[in-house]
């Protein structure tokens, strides 16, 4: 082959390059498809809460699966070079199981089965596999706690501890892991599966390596990130040298007195193809679960990257190592031990990744407005746990729910929509969580007049409320019950976040987003519903057909048209779905809410997001060249 | 008067004739442009241009892209669904997962009835059946007087827990249908299939009266013509399982024939293969936008018990399991800013095409890259009728070569290869993920392109052999002869092993098996050709995927359901590499199959008696690259049509046909069997 040299000159020959690039990321899709067909959780069978990845034995990430959790993705490196420091010496069939989260992880349920390749008796690569278990100990069915001080009280830490040795189980190992866990017979088929997917992609690594000799394989280790990073800094050369900053908060911190609302910021700076995005302005480490350590910061942020530049995906070190991430130890985006991490992810995550978004977005508006997007809906964890009436077996079941997307520059956000963050989870079937499960579900059903508005609205949360038929108990970490998710440029937030016992009967109660062994009684009803999308622009700019075309899809109701959008729609025959737009009264309508414009700023649902108001332009400013 | 079976494959671009005399062993294969949307027009033309005489044809058998494409095209009917109140949305919401992780501009596909058509009903039913609310018949009624006022042409209807008591399901369509008319098609949920999962259920259903007055308007026009033109019989209609149907069956599950294209197609694969001597086979089909492998295992192909049209419309039907992926002889080869040579997604298709056709698209694709290093006659490309011009691909790779730093051979060889790095990715998703080992099975390459590249993807895969049919391009409707009339039927159990109440056990077969004879009886099939294949789906419990295990007789003792968990057992060790022992989960029955099938012989072609020697086909050389040689280098190129059996052709060669190139690289040998396919064996590269 020839070995003429350009600028984007590779070790190996560009055909030998891209057949490698594909096949790392080919061994991690088929070792992820492996684990879902094995796998015996529902929350991996059907809710897709598991990764796999390849790096090098210093811990730089060459891939992951396609449609692996996001925030997982970013905490392989932090694991590997743990790992790397703990054990003196790595021998061919030894294998490790690992979920510390300060040092290398997300949260304790996410569990990682790390396997060490060797060629020619040589250390040549890690493979892991990460499963997220249903549950690993600690005081609460599902190991999630809200009122958690401390980590000790969620659930089963667990440093680097050998699972396999030359490939044969330790039993006091497994034994170890079974005692301080619910169900874990059940693991049985969560680890087997780990374990064979390290064992794939070692076997489909080792047969490139076959093929190509092992120094081409590694020069395709080097070669696929410097793509990546050729790929990630012409990016970042396109966009304005600059300062860009966001803030956004979480609801609440339960462990301090008056439970204050936590505060998020980044600072982003460009500097011709130079990124660093600073995290240390953000607020103090919460006393409750709701913050994250350092390695799941990295995994948001480089999240929140990906979904501004999809074409870069799957991650790997080429883009880790372009973005600089500046952070400050003791606050709310990077806790130390003994600080709780259960709730992360409805907690720092989201608001990392989504002002991640905010930030790039800023720079992007003016370069490629189409990959602007405003808040999308939160996660909420939802456990539920006891013993099963009629079966006399424990139960434990970890649930979520879709909702709104956040607007486009350019279109609606789409409705029933999975948390940006985890695209690759689905929900749940009804007829399947009735029969194993206690309860009976009576809504799948949209929230009405949930989007955040906008000349290009949010989309729809959901409402998936049931009956409970038996006693159960319930844990739920959440957020953005008090603020939405955020709008831009005028659009307003999104939807609330609802955990409400008995609504719209006298025994009311609202158990939000921290709700910790709320025990529900056979025949107590739950409203469980989630957050509409954030808005984009001013809603009295939105087309009146879209206006009318939601208020007949029965999404959005008359009122809010009228108060809102400044539509005056009258309903003349429902059967037939015959409306009619009052022009003269829309167009008096219209004038007035411009005129005025006197809706709250705040954080709120339904208000102006402050930040994403002055920071955004407009649609018709942006395709206005 | 000669006895014709008469099979008609209607595809995007062609419609395609197969026309088979089962006494004389003779078979008449004719191709003509497809004639959309008037898609009859093309099956009339296909029949005049074969001079075949209405009174000799006796069956005639068909398939079509049609309800796949109304889908796609959303020209379906203007339809509604009735749902159990509160669930609104269950279509809607889907299972609200996307396909690509980072990609916040993907947006799912439309739901085929839009919320303001989906109307609610006072029902509930439990999960044991059991009912909670009884239905509000006045809400029907209500719903019936909305979807006159609306006009709407059919309506599907779909409950919770519908699939374990379908009484309120079948009441309303009572209802409907009362206050509607026989105008309005309606369909429920549970008679078209009773399985657990409520949108995918509901997503098939609304498919289904999303189809049906456009499929059931298709039918009668065809039938029409056939008439018209004097064939009064059957018209039979391929299905996703692999199977026909009469039209009359399909007008009642027309979602049933959506993806029966393909499925054709893996049939004709395994038929193929079959007669060149292998019961395992991976089929290979490769066209101008796309490549669809499917994996036949002693005969049987993969069956998946579930498939989508878009990425959030699910069919729930058995169908012929198949990865399609976009590689194709249009897929555009480009050069990403990071320096990357990548392939698709992005197709310049049929119009635009290719390069060398000068037709507007400038980039090189996977065809220009073929042509360039000598694959293809330019005399030749889609039989001559167009006019193509090398140059033009040379300037489009060069392109690419000069980013990459390559020779302009280097750069189309690599295009080559990463296309084929994609397929080989595929193969290995429908083998070796799933436990199947390539190396046992022969690789049978059709369509327009497949036999270009099947040898390298072959090579790859460690399999020994190739087999290219002699009908590569028909391999759809040759299929389609010899495709079973075959019905399924199911019955969900949904029970743990060892609380099976054997007699309701009996009970749900013996109703099955009931159903079975009957759609065979009003199917017309001769006793002597049907059979009935008794199935069970069982699972570990709290799990989804279950397996299919077939069965000689209904379960009738406990010692029976004992030998099922312990197949289960073996089969699930064997498929996913562990078991989970008794006390760690318990093993569900979950469904209880029948398959109705009327056996169609397959079609057995006279054998040839000539044979001949490659030396007869030899018809000039060509310069061909070859990346082992690293050069154009002289090279034999033989013309299909006279080769002969027991003719030997050594690699390097080319071998040119009407439809298909086959490229037999350095290496390998092809042998021309009895029946004139091509039978390659591969041999490693070096």
């Amino acid at each position: 082959m020839s070995t003429a040299q350009t600028d984007t000159a590779t070790r190996n020959d560009p055909i030998t390059f891209a057949v490698l690039r594909n096949a790392f990321r080919s061994m991690c899709n088929e070792a992820s498809a492996l684990i879902e067909r094995v796998s015996y959780a529902p929350t991996i069978t059907e809710g897709h809460d598991y990764s796999v990845s390849v790096l090098t034995p210093d811990g730089r990430l060459i891939s992951h699966g396609q449609r692996d959790q996001a925030p997982h993705m970013g905490t392989f490196e932090s694991s590997v070079q743990h790992l790397v420091k703990t054990v003196p010496e790595f021998k061919p069939g030894d294998v490790y199981i690992f979920n510390d989260p300060y040092t290398g992880g997300t949260h304790q349920n996410d569990v990682k089965i790390m396997r060490p390749i060797f060629h020619d008796g040589e250390l040549f690569a890690f493979g892991i596999a990460l499963c997220h278990w249903p549950d690993v100990g600690g005081p609460m069915h599902g190991t999630f706690n809200p009122h958690a001080t401390e980590c000790y009280a969620e659930g089963l830490r667990m440093p680097p501890l050998k699972l396999y040795e030359n490939d044969e189980p330790v039993q006091a190992i497994w034994d170890l892991v079974g005692m301080n866990i619910r169900v874990p017979k059940e693991r049985v088929a969560e680890i087997f599966a780990q374990y064979e997917a390290g064992k794939l992609v070692e076997r489909r690594l080792l047969g490139y390596v076959e093929k190509f000799g092992a120094e081409v394989v590694k020069d395709g280790f080097e070669d696929t990130m410097d793509h990546s990073e050729r790929l990630f800094r012409a990016w970042v050369s396109k966009l304005a040298d600059g300062e860009y900053e966001f803030e956004d908060f979480g609801d609440r911190d339960l462990g301090r007195e008056g439970e204050p609302m936590i505060r998020v910021h980044a600072k982003m700076t460009i500097e011709g193809d130079q990124v660093t995005i600073d995290w240390s302005d953000s607020g103090p480490a919460p006393i409750a679960s709701w913050g994250f350590a350092r390695p799941a910061l990295l995994s948001a942020t480089y999240d929140g990257t990906m979904h501004c530049f999809p074409e870069l995906a799957p991650l790997n070190h080429g883009v880790v190592r372009s973005i600089n991430i500046v952070s400050k130890k003791g606050t709310c985006v990077d806790v130390e031990e003994p600080t709780p991490v259960t709730g992360y992810c409805s907690g720092a995550y989201e608001k990392v990744d989504a002002i991640t978004m905010a930030c790039w977005g800023q720079a992007l508006q003016h370069v490629e407005p189409r990959r602007v997007h405003a808040a999308t809906v939160n996660l909420q964890n939802f456990c539920t746990g006891g013993v099963h009436p009629t079966t006399g077996q424990p139960f434990v079941s970890y649930m979520w729910l879709e909702g709104g997307q956040g607007a486009r520059t350019y279109a609606d956000g789409n409705s029933f929509y999975m948390m940006i963050f985890i695209g690759g989870a689905s929900n749940q079937p009804n007829e399947v969580l009735e029969r194993w499960y206690p309860m009976y579900y009576d809504e799948a059903e949209a929230v009405i007049d949930s989007c955040g508005d906008g000349e290009f609205r949010g989309g729809f949360g959901i409402s998936r409320s049931f009956t409970a038929w038996g006693d159960t108990e319930l844990v739920v970490l959440g957020d953005r019950e008090r603020v939405g998710p955020f709008g831009l440029a005028g659009g307003t937030n999104g939807g609330p976040n609802r955990v409400v016992l008995n609504i719209d009967t006298p025994k009311e109660k609202n158990l939000g987003m921290f709700a910790s062994k709320a025990i529900l009684k056979a025949g107590d009803r739950l409203h469980f519903s989630s957050n509409g999308g954030g808005g984009y622009g001013l809603p009295w700019d939105r087309k009146v057909e879209s206006v009318l075309d939601d208020v007949i899809e029965e999404l959005l109701s008359l009122e809010k048209a009228r108060d809102v959008y400044g539509v005056a729609i009258e309903c003349r025959d429902a059967d037939s779905l015959d409306y009619a737009v009052d022009e003269a009264a829309t167009e008096a309508l219209r004038a007035a809410l411009r005129a005025k414009d006197d809706r709250a700023r705040g954080l709120g649902p339904g208000e102006v997001h402050p930040g994403g108001e002055q920071l955004f332009r407009r649609p018709e400013e942006l395709y206005a060249s | 008067m000669r006895n014709l079976t008469v099979s008609v494959d209607i595809g995007g671009t062609f419609t395609d004739l197969v026309a088979y005399d089962a006494e004389e062993r003779q078979i008449q294969t004719v191709k003509v442009p497809s004639t959309p949307p008037r898609f009859i027009e093309g099956v009339m033309n296909a029949l005049d241009k074969a001079g075949i005489a209405a009174a000799d044809v006796g069956a005639f058998k068909h398939g079509s892209t049609i309800a796949t494409n109304a889908i796609i095209q959303r020209r379906g009917a203007k339809a509604g669904l009735v749902t159990t109140r509160g669930m609104r949305d269950v279509l809607g919401a889907g299972r609200a997962n996307r396909p690509d992780l980072f990609n916040s501009n993907w947006d799912p596909s439309p739901a085929l009835v839009p919320r303001r058509h989906i109307l609610e009903v006072g029902e509930r039913v439990d999960y044991l059946g059991k009912v909670m609310t009884p239905l509000n018949e006045d809400d029907v009624r209500v719903a019936a007087r909305k979807f006159r006022a609306r006009e709407i042409e059919s309506v599907a209807v779909a409950y919770l827990n519908s699939f374990v008591n379908e009484d309120h399901e079948r009441r309303t369509k009572e209802i409907l249908e009362e206050e509607l008319g026989e105008d309005v098609f309606v369909c429920t949920s549970a008679e078209v299939l009773p399985e657990l999962r409520e949108f995918e259920r509901t997503s098939t259903v609304a498919a289904n009266a999303y189809l049906a007055p456009v499929i059931g308007r298709y039918l009668d026009g065809l039938g029409a013509a056939l008439r018209d033109w004097g064939y009064p019989g059957e018209v039979f209609v391929t299905h996703s399982g692999g199977g026909i149907m009469s039209a009359r069956a399909a007008r009642e599950v027309p979602a049933r024939i959506c993806h029966s294209g393909p499925a054709g197609g893996v049939i004709g694969g395994k038929r193929v293969g079959e007669l060149a001597g292998f019961e395992n086979v991976i089929t290979f089909d490769m066209g101008g936008t796309s490549a669809d492998l499917s994996l036949v295992e002693k005969g049987v192909p993969s069956i998946a018990s579930e498939w989508r049209v878009d990425w959030n419309i699910p069919i729930l039907f058995p169908a012929i399991d198949l990865v399609a992926i976009g590689a194709g002889g249009g897929t555009i080869a480009w050069v990403d800013e990071g320096g990357s040579l990548r392939t698709g997604p992005q197709s310049a298709g049929a119009d635009p095409g290719p390069a060398c056709l000068g037709k507007g698209n400038e980039e090189p694709t996977v065809t220009d890259a073929q042509l360039y290093l000598g694959r293809l006659n330019p005399e030749t490309y889609l039989g001559g009728d167009v006019k193509i011009d090398v140059d033009l691909a040379e300037q489009a790779i060069a392109k690419i070569g000069e980013q990459l730093g390559l020779s302009t051979p280097e750069a189309a060889d690599g295009i080559i290869r990463i296309a084929n790095d994609s397929m080989i990715t595929a193969a290995r998703l429908i083998s070796v993920e799933r436990g199947y080992d390539p190396r046992d099975y022969a690789l049978v390459a059709g369509g327009g392109a497949g036999p270009l590249h099947a040898v390298e993807i072959a090579r790859e895969l460690q399999m020994k052999s190739v087999v290219v049919p002699l009908a590569a391009g028909l391999t759809s409707a040759v299929g389609i002869l010899s495709v079973d009339l075959r019905h399924d039927f199911v019955r969900p159990v949904l029970t743990q092993a060892r609380e099976v109440d054997l007699d309701d056990l009996g009970v749900k077969y013996a109703q099955l098996l009931e159903e079975a004879d009957q759609v065979l009886e009003a199917e017309k099939v001769p006793e002597e050709r049907r059979t009935l294949e008794l199935s069970i789906d069982v699972r570990y419990y709290g799990q989804t995927p279950y397996l299919n295990l077939t069965l000689d007789a209904v379960p009738a003792s406990a010692e029976d359901l004992q030998t099922i968990v312990a197949r289960y057992n073996d089969q699930y060790e064997r498929e996913f590499g562990y078991r989970l022992e008794e006390g760690v989960s318990q093993v569900e029955i979950v469904n209880a199959r029948v398959a109705a099938i009327g056996i169609t012989d397959p079609a057995d072609v006279r054998v040839p008696e000539e044979t001949g020697d490659a030396a007869e086909a030899l018809v000039g050389s060509r310069d061909v690259y070859f990346a082992e040689v690293g050069d154009h280098q002289s090279t034999s190129i033989y013309a299909r049509a006279k080769l002969r059996s027991g003719a030997e052709v050594n690699g390097p060669a080319v071998i040119d046909h009407d439809e298909t190139t086959v490229l037999v690289p350095p290496g390998a040998t092809a042998t021309v069997d009895e029946y004139l396919n091509l039978v390659i064996t591969v041999k490693p590269a070096n």
